[in-house]
């Protein structure tokens, strides 16, 4: 277990040094794309002289070397720089927008597993059965839909067609209903068929037959024998799926005005708002580090047979 | 062995597969008893349905592993008749009353779990307390020879050896002391000198706990090392059944004749080893007469057209061949 822990913190050092990578690659990335924020403000109204000062007061006049090193710099420090559009702190901002994303995401990915989880333990119980094979055509439907079409749809039949829910906007819980819906259809279909094939796999596995020769009920076999085995790639694919889940919340939060992380990044990568994207990308590329690297810390608690390989130690 | 009554009688088994070349039987109404604290042995080469049959008596062929199977006769067990009771009756004869030991003990126990805990939890349904039934964990591990079994209890199953798995699955389906363990082919999986440590522990348990004992293998080996009384399974037919020693010294069946002179003789003989030509016949396929006939070196006109009745030949010994019924005074016997 000991190996196990050393293993464990190995990745959580790991994990620093690619959240580094990703923001400097990511600056990179803005300094290369044409124009900068002073341009697209007002570049108009103002002479070369006024940009020339705007340049200098940013930084950015500087190389995007030294602009980089002065960002993490400030980071260290707890400062995360203003916006360029607006001045605002770059923290404050994150604040106020992250809990609605998280809002969404979280609950997205919990309604996510719960029902993917039981229907697909049935669906792979009751194999080629009627309700099986319903799930399997209903599930491929739903992985073929696009978040941006599913939105509209959404909008159309619970806003406009029922008038039931509100088209956008954060108003209260029922503003929740389909961000969430949104967010959780498409990516239930590869949970439940994950699930699903998983458990037809273990049940082929010959120590289920031990299981039952051993005078085990069924509800006990399929529970303690099956689906606890099935759950170990399952519970690292929830883990493994924080960072696609935001990525589809920029999607989503854009098509219903929700006033989260998102829409933000969508915002200021238009405005070209180098420390806002910047934010964002650091607290997504942390948050992403983060799940997986817990989602691949939990494998090897729940399976000990990673946990022996990760801890280096030879069986 | 004093005569014991029967606790296990198979009567006319069938079982049928459903494959994409149709319906393939691979066990052809066999029929066999097995006595109280008896060892029997049921022979046959890979395919030849003695498996299937075992499973089928502790029905675990289901609708899962095997789509489309049926399966006739009986199987009664102390006057029950366990193909004809409910899945819920079934689990309290599973690990209670028959339990089982199979081929590959590698794969045989749940990654998962520590061994202790696997067999902890076969104990605990017989409404064992807690601290109880690790007690008995610990002293079952001990009764199957495992060295530390302190320490084995809480091993994972993949840091013990293949005989040490064989082991924890004897020990757990020991646990409820059940009348009939049947083990399918024990130590195919395992390297010869732990075949014999297993085949030893397996004899040495039925003497203490007076269990019966079904093997289920290919080698006439394990057969003399072990078995009190021996069937011989030809394509999902029953050809022989007797005494081990009768079986050894004085073969009837033409198939159980080429399987004992197949047998490797060890140094006293050097000439090439016997082999039976020829393969399995097609289970899709219905054969009227005799499933050897095609591979018999014996055979004549009535072994293609009927097929041979299973017959007693002395006193606990039967022969399913034309060959003794008919042709008495037959040269080749």
């Amino acid at each position: 277990m000991n190996d196990f822990a050393g293993y464990a913190a190995r990745r959580f050092v790991q994990g620093i040094f690619i959240v580094l990578a990703v923001t400097a690659i990511l600056f990179s990335i803005m300094h290369m794309m044409p124009g900068d924020p002073i341009q697209l403000i007002d570049s108009t109204r103002l002479d070369a002289e006024a940009v020339a000062k705007l340049r200098h007061k940013w930084g950015l006049d500087k190389p995007a070397v030294v602009q980089y090193l002065y960002w993490l710099g400030n980071l260290l420090r707890g400062e995360m720089g203003h916006s360029i559009t607006n001045g605002q702190s770059v923290s404050v901002l994150l604040a106020s927008r992250l809990p609605f994303t998280l809002q969404i995401t979280l609950l997205a990915l919990l309604l996510q597993y719960l029902i993917a989880v039981p229907l697909g333990l049935l669906a792979g119980y009751y194999q080629g059965s009627f309700f099986d094979k319903t799930v399997v055509v209903i599930t491929s439907v739903l992985r073929a839909i696009p978040y941006f079409w599913l939105g509209i749809i959404l909008i159309i039949f619970f806003s406009v067609y029922l008038r039931l829910l509100p088209v956008s906007g954060y108003r209260g819980w029922s503003s929740l209903i389909m961000p969430v819906l949104t967010l959780t259809l498409p990516a239930l279909a590869d949970t439940l068929r994950l699930t699903r094939s998983e458990v037809l796999e273990v049940l082929r596995e010959k120590h289920v037959i031990t299981a039952i020769a051993k005078g085990l009920r069924q509800k006990l076999v399929v529970l303690r024998h099956v689906l606890r085995n099935a759950l170990v790639p399952v519970t690292v694919m929830f883990f493994l799926s924080v960072p696609w889940l935001i990525g589809g919340s920029v999607i989503t939060e854009t098509i219903f005005s929700w006033p989260g992380m998102g829409r933000l990044l969508w915002k200021a990568i238009s405005a070209q708002d180098f420390p806002v994207v910047q934010g964002i990308v650091l607290i997504i590329s942390m948050l992403t580090v983060v799940s997986t690297t817990i989602g691949d810390i939990l494998t090897g608690i729940l399976d000990p047979r990673i946990r022996a390989e990760l801890g280096g130690k030879k069986l | 062995m004093a005569e014991q009554s029967t606790l296990l009688s198979v009567k006319d088994l069938e079982i049928a597969f459903q494959t994409p070349a149709g319906p393939a039987k691979a066990v052809n109404k066999i029929s066999f008893d097995i006595k109280q604290g008896e060892i029997f042995a049921l022979v046959g080469e890979s395919g030849c349905g003695k498996s299937s049959a075992a499973h089928t008596v502790m029905r675990l062929i289901n609708s899962i592993n095997a789509p489309g199977h049926r399966t006739g006769g009986s199987v009664c067990f102390k006057d029950k008749d366990l193909l004809q009771l409910s899945n819920d009756e079934m689990c309290g004869i599973r690990g209670k009353e028959i339990s089982m030991i199979f081929q590959n003990p590698l794969d045989s126990l749940n990654p998962l779990y520590k061994a202790g805990y696997q067999v902890y939890e076969a104990i605990v349904l017989d409404k064992t307390p807690k601290i109880e039934a690790w007690q008995k964990v610990e002293s079952l591990f001990r009764d199957v020879r495992i060295s530390d079994p302190e320490q084995r209890i809480y091993a994972y199953p993949q840091e013990l050896s293949g005989g040490m798995r064989q082991r924890v699955m004897i020990g757990m389906m020991l646990s409820r002391n059940p009348q009939l363990l049947i083990a399918d082919e024990p130590t195919t999986a395992l390297d010869v000198t732990i075949q014999a440590q297993i085949l030893d522990l397996i004899k040495s348990l039925r003497d203490t706990m007076g269990m019966a004992v079904w093997v289920i293998t290919h080698d006439f080996g394990i057969v003399a090392e072990i078995a009190d009384r021996v069937g011989v399974m030809y394509a999902g037919v029953l050809v022989e059944e007797g005494d081990v020693f009768e079986i050894f010294d004085h073969p009837k069946h033409p198939y159980t004749r080429m399987l004992l002179e197949s047998l490797p003789q060890g140094s006293k003989n050097d000439k090439r080893l016997q082999t039976i030509p020829g393969i399995l016949p097609n289970p899709t396929i219905d054969i009227r007469g005799c499933r050897f006939e095609e591979r018999c070196p014996f055979k004549f006109d009535k072994c293609e057209m009927e097929v041979p009745p299973m017959q007693r030949m002395k006193p606990g010994h039967y022969v399913a061949c034309h060959l003794t019924s008919d042709r008495n005074g037959d040269s080749a016997l």
